[in-house]
């Protein structure tokens, strides 16, 4: 294959050293719970995100940079330079992202990817294809198929109150929309790949169900223009930059293999990191535990009320101790959190200073996150309860849209 | 100065025109012309009044029967498929001089009327259509509340004697036009000229009134041309709804951008924000000013803004959502013919 395959990593030092293991259906850290970024960026083969790339999109687009791309929490891209230069040239591209629908309860952790994505339409002025991959939740999860595609309804709310464009963003539900076009390029990069290759990239064995196993192409499909005639025609020279998590990279790297191949452009990507769950990063946020992160139904006292109780604090253990040696900022996730939603950079900046030197108290910076989460999670709340299935019906339409 | 009814009778009594004349309550439509006339005669000819993306206009006159397909048709013209449509309802009585429900071929006797293309169905001389001995013709003097039965080939002359060369055009034949096969009418459309009632800048102050009305050749159209005239009036319905009764090449230009700003969210949200800064703080305080001045805080003024576009984006959806349905009502009710 072309690029760099996941390799085991030789153990540590210390042999009771635990690897970190990222793919796209677990994440766990090394031996101190952490994911080592630099190290992953590494392992996967994908460039860093650099200074002077967040500051040409400024310049290319008119606009402050988003502030996930001034923090650093989109970090990695591949290819991100020709899209740019693309862009500069008059060649048009598209975005591509995705979700897995396997329960209502979204968490802000679910909303960063979609979040990126709007700015990201909306500096570009570019359309948006987004994929609910409910047949994949039911081939792993065991999902009855007809809630599956129920959850997909449910979850394209939530991802229409991120404040899409509707005139330039197709939704479309893997059970609804393969067939056609799309169905015509699964079968192309199919054919593509081997049994071998995916057990390499995936670690599917031989009891895993054929579905699984051809899976991994439909995902890679929506990468492709011509999947999408209502929007594109059979243009095969309009590029995609897929926003997503690190963790499905390799079903990107995958896709980028076979691109050339099938006579398709390679997508490019931008990619973040995980978000922290309450407990910190060695913690695993989950559907099903609540206090593991804020959700987007969360009332204002639930989401005061898991801050304070469950946000995992770098402060000191007492206040002396505290004023004393300051807070461990690589540590305490209401920081973190306001690295995620507060937009000042400047507050930000401040509240780093204070909180870092031991002058803010924990209790104090715990509020300031307080107002930030509530005002974002009230907003979407409203946001969504606008979004009648006549709208759901209209960005999943297959209508012709003039969107180049 | 446009000719009245008895003017033009008179015309073509001079000029040895034979023809004998039916008085009857208003016709708006060819069936009911139909209706109104002795033997309710099956060879009433209908009228479409059209124009193309270049501003030229066209009187088409055919038998009730005959399908006209304007995508066709307009192709032929060398205008494309989308090429020509319905003219508006203030283009028949500045351009043809006559009132809804009375084009007739026999417009093109007035002075302003010059410039208009007059395309006669060649099924009309067809004895298999009209029959030779004893077939007449249907056509209105200027007004509707009047016809004229003629032979097609006092039809033919009464054309001539009016100053035209009457051209019959096979309107059914949908011929390849390609590299090779150039459009078959375009030098007729060339050789015409836009009326001068017929430009934008004339057309602007006519607006976006009933676009779609085309003339009774529109209504009377009906039944075989629904097909071309429902994808025309749709277009027509649509430029009404923007607020653009202008001509079709500024529309199809303007279009693209008007639609484009019309549904950006970020111009409005900064629109509305700062005039409630101005409102409510005085003067022209823009928000920048406002939040550097300590006068609104800035994490007060980023909400605001967040949840003004939450809202105007909301409101988009919904409209959006809206036109999707009524367009989806549209194409099932014309499937049905429900509203026929």
């Amino acid at each position: 294959m072309a690029e760099q395959l996941p390799n085991s990593d030789p153990p540590a030092q210390d042999t009771a050293d635990q690897e970190q293991v990222v793919d796209p259906w677990s994440v766990s850290g090394g031996s101190d719970g952490r994911i080592d970024y630099n190290k992953l960026l590494e392992q996967f083969g994908c460039s860093k995100l650099t200074e002077d790339l967040v500051e040409r999109v400024e310049r290319l687009t008119g606009r402050p940079a988003h502030p996930f791309l001034k923090r650093g929490i989109f970090f990695a891209h591949r290819d991100l330079q020709e899209i740019l230069d693309c862009y500069e040239k008059g060649i048009p591209f598209y975005l591509y992202t995705g979700r897995g629908p396997s329960s209502e309860a979204l968490h802000l952790g679910h909303l960063v990817p979609f979040m990126f994505t709007k700015y990201l339409q909306d500096a570009f002025n570019v359309p948006l294809v987004i994929q609910l991959t409910d047949d994949e939740k039911s081939l792993w999860r065991g999902l009855d198929i007809d809630e599956a595609r129920r959850l997909s309804r449910e979850n394209a709310k939530d991802i229409i109150a991120c404040g899409f464009d509707v005139s330039k963003t197709f939704i479309f539900s893997d059970f609804e929309y393969v067939g056609g076009a799309f169905y015509r390029n699964i079968i192309r990069i199919q054919r593509c790949v081997t049994m071998n290759q995916v057990r390499g990239i995936f670690g599917f064995t031989m009891e895993d169900n054929i579905g699984k196993i051809a899976f991994p192409a439909v995902q890679a499909a929506p990468s492709f223009p011509d999947c999408f005639p209502h929007m594109f025609g059979q243009r095969k020279d309009i590029r995609c930059l897929i926003p997503c998590a690190i963790d499905q990279d390799p079903y990107f790297r995958m896709t980028r293999d076979v691109a050339p191949r099938i006579g398709h452009h390679k997508p490019a990507l931008i990619e973040s990191k995980f978000f922290p769950a309450l407990q910190g990063e060695s913690g695993k946020m989950s559907a099903s535990d609540t206090n593991s992160a804020i959700f987007v139904n969360d009332t204002p006292s639930q989401i005061k009320d898991k801050i304070n109780k469950y946000a995992f604090s770098g402060g000191g253990a007492t206040v002396e101790e505290h004023r004393a040696r300051g807070a461990n900022l690589a540590v305490d996730v209401p920081w973190k959190y306001l690295n995620f939603f507060l937009e000042d950079d400047a507050r930000l900046a401040t509240i780093g200073e204070e909180y870092g030197s031991g002058r803010m108290l924990t209790g104090e910076i715990k509020k300031e996150l307080i107002t930030v989460l509530t005002d974002m999670v009230s907003r979407h709340q409203r946001a969504r309860a606008q979004v009648t299935d006549d709208v759901v019906d209209a960005f999943m339409a297959v209508r012709p849209m003039r969107c180049l | 100065m446009p000719l009245t009814k008895d003017e033009l009778i008179a015309k073509l009594k001079d000029a040895g025109i034979s023809f004998e004349t039916f008085e009857h309550p208003p016709v708006m439509t060819v069936d009911a012309q139909i209706s109104a006339l002795p033997g309710n005669p099956k060879t009433v000819l209908k009228n479409l009044f059209i124009k193309d993306k270049k501003h030229r206009c066209y009187i088409i006159t055919a038998l009730p029967e005959t399908k006209v397909d304007l995508q066709v048709v307009g192709a032929r013209l060398g205008v494309g498929k989308g090429g020509i449509r319905m003219a508006p309802e203030e283009l028949l009585t500045a351009v043809l001089q006559v009132p809804l429900g009375s084009v007739t071929p026999l417009a093109i006797a007035n002075p302003e009327a010059t410039n208009v293309v007059l395309l006669l169905d060649a099924k009309i001389r067809d004895a298999a259509h009209v029959p030779a001995d004893g077939g007449r013709v249907y056509v209105h003097p200027l007004v509707n509340t009047t016809s004229l039965a003629m032979t097609p080939g006092a039809l033919a002359d009464a054309i001539k004697a009016l100053g035209r060369e009457p051209l019959f055009v096979d309107l059914e034949v949908d011929p390849k036009i390609d590299r090779d096969n150039p459009p078959d009418l375009k030098t007729v459309a060339d050789a015409a000229q836009p009326p001068p009632q017929a430009l934008p800048e004339a057309a602007a102050a006519g607006a976006a009134a009933a676009p779609a009305a085309g003339a009774d050749g529109g209504a009377a159209a009906a039944a075989p041309a629904a097909k071309p005239a429902a994808p025309a009036a749709k277009e027509s319905k649509k430029d009404a709804k923007k607020g653009g009764g202008k001509s079709a090449d500024q529309q199809r230009g303007a279009k693209a951008a008007t639609t484009a700003s019309l549904t950006d969210v970020a111009p409005r949200v900064e629109e509305l924000l700062r005039a409630a800064c101005a409102a409510l703080l005085g003067g022209s305080t823009t928000p920048e000013e406002a939040t550097a001045a300590g006068r609104v805080d800035a994490y007060c003024m980023a909400r605001l803004r967040a949840d003004l576009e939450m809202q105007l984006t909301g409101l988009k959806n919904a409209a959006y959502a809206a036109g999707y349905v009524a367009g989806k009502g549209e194409v099932v009710a014309h499937a049905e013919r429900r509203f026929v």
